[in-house]
């Protein structure tokens, strides 16, 4: 009786959570460094999808560009990427049994970064245009995780301590090259470094095209397993005598994780926090549970990361900051406040 | 890692409050073919500097100018009214801080840049620089500009001229700099020593090295910048080294409430410039800046290292 109150409470607060997602993209999207009015913001975005339903146009072009050609993509990808990178957070967190853990945990963010930086110091890649900088990025990102793959291995098997440890060593590894590269090209410098902290302002309908089928596909590897990650957290040797096939499992999880940081990584550079906190989040509201934890760990992590950008872009006009700021400085003190309230006795 | 960018963040923010402007680029593409416009020349099709043809089809009224020199040479040539835009580097003339910002030339505002509808938008970079990319994209006509010499930035007078309707004020104003240009040249050209310059462009003793603007003024000013012949455009000295190369002329383009910082560094009173009072504190924008300024820079650096041949 008491089990399935607990259930509908936690299958409440997911709904709740997809509703305020999509209520805080709404408003994101009304707003902004340049006032639109709503009734402009939903003709403008109804006459895009359906023309045929098209009102007649009261607003100006500008408009018109700052919705659709500005806004919307920016919105949808931050929404994206704060889920990816949540979804990868949890799931790091669960396998490596470890509350630290965070997406960038084995060496994504090093490895992403080593190629953004060689596309921008370098010039590499400099036929690819605009996809450059997101190409290389997402290349490195997948290289480094191959590399600490492989190194991590011993015997056909993947033991979590070993991998943490290659992970760490290969990141200290590159972001020196990193570093290295950018003390040697003084004049990339601004655009190293901006892309390094991360943020959604070249955000644009093809970055949101190009990377939701790999979003898509990490999400959904991840919400299958979810039961199997449920299994692991009692530990693998626990988990293999249950009859899961641990490093299966382990080898999907780790991969589908993988797959959505990098895309993440190569659409908005560097983002911190929001992997590592908002599961914490979530953890702290919905309990343990991974069936409950990846879902409402995706919406919270969208949801978030869309607040986050829209004050990046609106508290400082014209100036923006950069959306990493934003999300340490706001999420950090709320995540303190959730754990201090829940330190205390319940009645 | 973190820490690391925080700091090199500062450095760069720091640069960018000094110069603010792009003089990174050693590119010299093609000047502008400049035949004398046709009393209408609306629409003009131009090659800006990206290599970009771009066809403006009316006098810009609604100019949005995205680096200082640009936002200088624009009210220099009586533009000012047009200006819509501009980033919070574009500090001088002074009237240009009525004008609304549109953010740093870096991680501007798009929304507000759109919103603005500028009818041209000016930018200092490649085809490829960030801005440049995001303002094509939002349909806007962009004109890019990119200058690493002095003679280049004539031509990006005379090429902003061209595209904001001012072609005759911008040869105007080129004529008087490049005759003041030519003058300091040729006083420059027969001194008898070549003074070694060291520039500071913050205190942590980055300097300029070769294909910057600022090794070009030393060059034109008759002088020889320490490190001409190191393989990077911008790198670090420590105190040692510097110590070592002991210039002739210290410039300090700083900042002015750094100077005490950058003094009391030890070693400092040891360098030959500073026994014999032989520092430069020009206004860092004047000695950087590519635009209707710096031929006054030029001048206090010819100056500074041949007091003799300006008396």
């Amino acid at each position: 009786m008491d089990l399935e109150r607990r259930w509908e409470a936690r299958r409440h607060a997911v709904w709740l959570m997809a509703a305020a997602t999509v209520l805080v993209m709404v408003v994101a999207v009304g707003m902004g460094a340049v006032p639109v009015p709503a009734g402009h913001v939903i003709g403008i975005i109804t006459g895009r999808l359906v023309p045929a339903f098209a009102p007649t146009s009261s607003w100006t072009a500008s408009h018109e560009t700052i919705v659709w050609v500005i806004r919307l993509p920016r919105v949808l990808l931050a929404g994206m990427v704060g889920a990816a990178l949540a979804l990868a957070g949890a799931t790091y967190q669960g396998v490596f049994r470890n509350p630290m853990a965070d997406p960038f945990v084995i060496g994504v963010s090093s490895g992403g970064a080593l190629g953004a930086v060689l596309a921008i110091v370098l010039g590499w890649g400099r036929g690819l245009g605009q996809y450059a900088i997101p190409a290389f990025a997402f290349g490195g990102a997948v290289v480094a995780l191959a590399l600490v793959y492989t190194l991590a291995r011993i015997d056909g098997k993947l033991p979590v301590v070993t991998l943490l440890l290659a992970g760490v060593a290969m990141s200290t590894i590159l972001s020196a090259l990193v570093s290295l590269l950018i003390v040697l090209s003084r004049q990339r410098m601004e655009q190293v470094i901006f892309w390094l902290m991360g943020g959604f302002t070249s955000a644009r309908w093809s970055s949101v095209g190009l990377s939701l089928p790999y979003m898509i596909l990490g999400a959904l590897v991840l919400l299958r397993r979810s039961r199997e990650l449920n299994v692991m957290l009692l530990g693998e040797e626990a988990a293999t005598h249950l009859g899961l096939d641990v490093e299966r499992v382990k080898r999907e999880l780790l991969a589908a994780a993988a797959l959505l940081t990098a895309t993440a990584v190569s659409v908005a550079g560097l983002i911190g926090f929001v992997g590592l906190v908002i599961p914490h989040m979530v953890r702290l509201t919905l309990g343990p549970d991974q069936r409950w934890l990846l879902p409402g760990a995706a919406l919270t992590g969208a949801s978030g990361l869309v607040l986050a950008d829209l004050l990046a872009r609106t508290v400082m006009v014209p100036a923006e900051l950069p959306v990493g700021v934003v999300t340490a400085l706001v999420g950090g003190p709320f995540f303190l406040f959730l754990l201090v309230r829940r330190k205390k006795p319940r009645r | 890692m973190r820490k690391t960018f925080v700091g090199l963040v500062l450095v760069v923010m720091l640069v960018a409050s000094l110069s603010g402007c792009n003089w990174f680029s050693q590119t010299s593409a093609t000047p502008t073919p400049a035949p004398a416009p046709p009393p209408s020349p609306w629409p003009l099709a131009v090659t800006d500097r990206s290599g970009q043809q771009v066809t403006i089809a009316a006098q810009p009224g609604r100019i949005i100018s995205m680096a200082p020199n640009l936002t200088e040479i624009l009210f220099a040539l009586n533009l000012g009214s047009k200006v819509v835009g501009r980033t919070s580097f574009c500090n001088h003339p002074p009237e240009a801080a009525a004008i609304p910002s549109v953010g740093d030339e870096w991680s501007p505002n798009y929304e507000l840049i759109a919103g603005l509808k500028p009818d041209l938008v000016l930018a200092v970079g490649t085809a490829e620089s960030k801005i440049v990319v995001e303002s094509r994209r939002l349909g806007l006509t962009t004109v890019v500009t990119q200058s690493a010499t002095i003679e280049e930035v004539f031509e990006d007078i005379v090429l902003v001229g061209k595209v904001a309707g001012a072609t005759q004020a911008a040869e105007q104003l080129v004529d008087t700099l490049r005759g003041r240009y030519h003058a300091i040249k040729e006083k420059t050209r027969d001194a008898k020593d070549r003074p070694s310059v060291f520039w500071v462009i913050d205190i942590d003793l980055w300097t300029v090295g070769p294909g910057t603007f600022m090794d070009h003024l030393t060059t034109v000013a008759g002088g020889v910048n320490v490190a001409a012949s190191e393989g990077f455009a911008y790198l670090q000295y420590s105190m040692e080294a510097l110590l070592a190369k002991d210039p002739d002329v210290i410039i300090v383009a700083v900042p002015k409430d750094e100077y005490p910082k950058l003094q009391a560094k030890p070693g400092w009173d040891q360098l030959s410039a500073v026994k014999n009072q032989r520092v430069l504190f020009p206004d860092p924008d004047v000695v950087s800046r590519p635009g209707p300024r710096i031929v006054d820079g030029l001048e206090l650096v010819a100056r500074g290292l041949h007091p003799q041949l300006f008396r």
